[in-house]
């Protein structure tokens, strides 16, 4: 009885594969496209054929610059058709060929034709697919419509000007901004949506003007906004305002009262970008948070996992810095441990590693093992994470959260799992000094069966800073030279350097450590053998209990100053000679390398702030500047420095980068500045650095920056003194302060001849 | 800009992962490798969660990302990592049921093949650039569909003549699996 099943093969096959484009062939669809070309046109044949065109797009299939204009060409024939439904598929098209500047032409009149139709539908997407292909001439020309379309009583058209609008802003700001009238009655239409997008370009056409926006917010929260997405993007609004309102001390917040009405709002957005906005407040108080956490808390235990979910994810936020707001939702937060939802489970788990409590950690250690094995690796690295910080909180309860690190490390994971559980074990026994000795045997126990070579020879690393320092060096040698019979060259050539450095620090445990290295030299491997070698003959006293000289430690462990970049080409081109190979002539710094993408000289006609001095992109330029200064040359040597971090917005008059400069007691601010009026000379520029919410840092010396012409760019500087040693967070709100002269430009003319 | 909620994509995969209709808003994906490797890295990570009943949520690469399956389609909507969730999971609500409204409830991959211009222009109706046009799926379809059907009879409000139609349809349909 073969065919039958045969035959439910076929059923089957044909479902699942079944589709009407099956077999499509670019080719022969840009061939069928010729019936555009037709007389007499076919509207759903057309329809059909461009179908095909959008779906083959829509797969990544490309069109050659000569297909595109073909195609294009005959696509504007189409426009001869009165079909409702092919016109429809015509403005797609159109948008999705994207057509360049000298074939637009061809589509204008045809387009401008259908913006001032009686048709609706051609008006509203005539609209928008014009905005789409135009350029500053051709908007000029249809501007008058696209203002009248603004304030159409037909809510599409309106919205299709609107959102076109708000496109158009990014590259004919000077235009767009002339429909202000326009678009600010627009604001009050009846029609929600349409209130939405008017608001939507009001606010970004009169967003460098405080006072202007100041004036929007409070008309409107006083006023009736119609549609959820107005008020979210009101409170948006609102929360800026607030931002940058002076910080009033005495009374209440302004609009703040607004902020907590939208939390009894109808609409699930405008509650929960309410409760969001609110705790995103600068400074925000437990009272303040209070009604905000109540509606984020209802929402923890909704039936919509998008709800739990944006709920938990903010309250993790909070917790980090108001984790005594946050507790109240511990009892919710421990039932969503187990949602399906594993975001929102390893969230919930995270926020209350933030909030939990001494007495609580015990109890959380157990849940959280038993919900480890059910998430995978990116989830377990976020929590390892946050247990490390726990244990920071609580360092008394170094016991049970170190068990409970080296239980998981034991279990099956991947590398940067592993990674994770080793970085937390290590900064675990830095900073809790009663965790050292269980912490660094259970790193050893775990190299013992480790399968990744760049975390053996890490911890092997580690033991040779940590290991000479405890109590009792030599119960880690067990395990560290085993390392050198079971594993592969490079862990073994770790354990070697290991091995040294117990011997060079631990005296009395020169004699075995000797013994252990003279077995080295036997080695397969030839850096394992150079580095026995090398140990055995300058570790000193030949095994017997001396101490190893400092500068011998110093060479054998200290750190390479020169770059290596340098050193490879002083290799190269040393010639043996009399004189031997000097390290001490290696230059140290590294030449400035020109940035691969060099920009183009000249201005911009936007005023777009241009990017810093490029020629500071390496560490060690850093360095020269900032040994160059004075005040800071007591600093000592800098440790890092972070890549530049823009602190203003695109598009702003002066535009400020810092980057954050590390020292051992120091942090220094480097405010990259540009100024990009032409017409303006700033002088005296200062940031002031407001660190009232880093208690830890103190600030000892500004440096101001004396002149900063027009696209000129220069750097300004704040120091700070902060603890040494120890991790530190702080935050630091900065305002660039200076003086400003306009510049005046003086004609003169020359004499006329008498 | 920052402050007008953005769409970054809106994604229709098949129960494999394959596309049957996508619309990418932002230049976080310029290449077609790089939409590929979006569109495989979101269908694995979902592949396995049950989400028929309420639209789900996930995180990854900083992008937040709601989805919604029926049947053998797969509706995705990405947003950047502090667009307003709600905000994202109303426009997804409102192009699946829009989808549901013009398959007239034969939301399946050879439907949505077969009626594919309809997919493609209820995309072009709901979001234009990033920025959200419209996310009442009854508005959406009605506009989308408005040239097919007679005046005045909006596909909500089917005749029972339509009505039994479509039930003996899906009737068929269920037998014959």
């Amino acid at each position: 009885m073969a065919q039958p099943l045969v035959k439910k093969d076929d059923d089957r096959d044909d479902e699942v594969d079944y589709s009407p484009f099956m077999g499509i062939e670019k080719g022969a669809v840009l061939q069928e496209a010729r019936v555009f070309n037709d007389p007499q046109l076919d509207p759903r044949r057309c329809s059909q054929v461009i179908t095909k065109l959008l779906y083959l797009l829509n797969q990544g299939e490309t069109f050659t610059k000569v297909e595109a204009t073909e195609v294009f060409f005959s696509v504007t024939k189409l426009f001869q058709s009165k079909d409702i439904g092919l016109r429809r598929m015509v403005y797609v098209m159109i948008k999705e060929l994207s057509p360049s500047a000298d074939e637009v032409i061809i589509v204008t009149s045809s387009l401008m034709k259908d913006m001032t139709s009686k048709t609706d539908m051609y008006r509203a997407n005539a609209i928008r697919v014009l905005c789409r292909i135009t350029d500053g001439t051709l908007l000029t020309q249809i501007e008058r419509y696209l203002k009248q379309a603004i304030v159409d009583k037909n809510p599409v058209v309106a919205s299709a000007a609107l959102v076109s609008g708000i496109h158009l802003l990014q590259t004919n700001p000077e235009i767009v901004k002339r429909w202000s009238n326009e678009v600010q009655e627009a604001v009050q239409s009846r029609a929600a949506l349409v209130q939405f997008h008017a608001l939507a370009l009001l606010h970004q056409i009169r967003q460098n003007d405080r006072l202007a926006v100041n004036k929007l917010v409070s008309s409107l929260t006083k006023g009736s906004v119609r549609s959820p997405l107005a008020q979210c993007l009101l409170i948006r609004y609102t929360s800026q305002v607030i931002r940058e309102s002076a910080n009033t001390q005495a009374g209440d917040r302004p609009f703040y009262d607004f902020l907590e009405g939208c939390l009894r709002h109808k609409a699930e957005m405008v509650i929960f970008e309410a409760a969001r906005a609110i705790t995103e407040l600068n400074g925000v108080t437990n009272r303040e948070l209070t009604p905000a956490i109540t509606v984020l808390q209802h929402f923890l235990s909704s039936s919509k996992p998008v709800l739990r979910f944006a709920a938990v994810r903010t309250l993790n936020k909070v917790a980090m810095t108001h984790p005594m707001a946050v507790t109240n939702c511990n009892i919710d937060m421990e039932s969503l441990i187990s949602d399906q939802n594993r975001s929102i489970a390893t969230l919930a788990i995270t926020t209350l590693l933030k909030t939990g409590n001494e007495s609580s950690v015990d109890r959380l250690m157990k849940q959280i093992t038993n919900f480890m094995s059910d998430i995978a690796d990116e989830f377990k690295i976020v929590v390892v994470e946050a247990i490390r910080s726990l244990c920071l909180k609580f360092p008394l309860k170094y016991k049970s959260l170190m068990n409970f690190l080296s239980n998981i490390l034991r279990e099956e994971g991947g590398f940067d799992y592993k990674k994770a559980i080793v970085d937390s074990i290590v900064i675990l026994i830095r900073d809790i000094p009663e965790a050292k000795e269980s912490g660094l045997l259970h790193l050893c126990e775990f190299i013992e069966d480790c399968e990744f070579t760049y975390l053996s020879a890490q911890i092997l690393h580690f033991l040779g800073i940590e290991g000479p320092k405890t109590s009792d060096p030599r119960k880690y040698i067990r395990y560290i030279y085993n390392r050198v019979h079971l594993e592969n060259a490079t862990v073994r050539a770790a354990a070697v350097s290991t091995l040294a450095k117990f011997g060079a620090m631990v005296d009395t445990l020169k004699p075995h450590i000797f013994v252990l290295l003279r077995r080295c030299l036997f080695d397969n491997d030839d850096e394992v053998r150079d580095r026995a070698t090398l140990y055995l003959n300058t570790l000193g006293g030949d095994g017997a209990v001396v101490q190893t000289g400092e500068d011998v430690k110093e060479f054998l462990f200290g750190s390479l100053d020169i770059p290596l970049a340098n050193l490879e080409n002083s290799l190269k081109n040393y010639e043996p000679s009399e004189e031997s190979f000097d390290i001490n002539y290696v230059p140290k710094e590294v030449k400035t390398q020109p940035l691969a993408e060099k920009k183009a000289p000249g201005k911009k006609p936007t005023g777009l702030g241009a990017p810093p001095a490029t020629s500071l992109s390496t560490v060690d330029s850093y360095e020269k500047l900032l040994s160059s200064i004075p005040e800071f040359a007591n600093f000592g040597k800098l440790f890092k420095s972070s890549a530049p971090v823009e602190l203003t917005e695109a598009e702003t008059e002066y535009a400020v980068n810092v980057v954050k400069h590390i020292f051992d007691c120091h942090v220094v601010f480097q405010y990259n500045c540009t100024n990009t009026i032409p017409e303006q000379l700033l002088e005296n520029v200062t940031v002031v650095v407001d660190a009232s919410e880093a208690e830890e840092f103190a600030e000892v010396v500004s440096k101001p920056l004396r002149s900063l012409p027009y696209d000129s760019p220069g750097q300004t500087f704040v120091a700070f003194e902060k603890p040494e040693g120890i991790p530190v967070v702080g935050k630091f709100s900065n305002m660039l302060r200076f003086i400003v002269k306009r510049l005046i430009q003086v004609l003169v003319r020359p004499r006329m001849m008498e | 800009m920052e402050l007008c909620p953005s769409i970054k994509n809106i994604l229709l995969l098949d129960s494999e992962g394959k596309l049957i209709a996508v619309k990418y808003y932002s230049n976080d994906w310029p290449t077609n490798s790089a939409k590929e490797t979006f569109e495989r890295a979101v269908f694995t990570k979902t592949q396995k969660t049950n989400a028929r009943t309420e639209a789900e949520i996930t995180m990854f690469d900083n992008y937040v990302v709601v989805y919604k399956f029926v049947q053998n389609l797969h509706f995705f909507v990405t947003g950047g990592e502090n667009e307003n969730e709600i905000i994202l999971a109303t426009v997804l609500q409102g192009f699946f049921d829009a989808v549901g409204l013009l398959l007239r409830g034969n939301e399946d991959k050879k439907e949505a093949l077969e009626n594919l211009d309809l997919i493609l222009l209820c995309l072009h109706e709901i979001v234009d650039g990033g920025v959200i046009l419209e996310t009442d799926a009854n508005v959406i379809a009605g506009k989308v569909d408005n040239h097919n059907m007679d005046a005045g009879a909006p596909l909500s409000e089917q005749t029972i003549t339509q009505a039994l139609a479509t039930a003996r349809e899906h009737l068929t349909r269920s037998l014959l699996q």
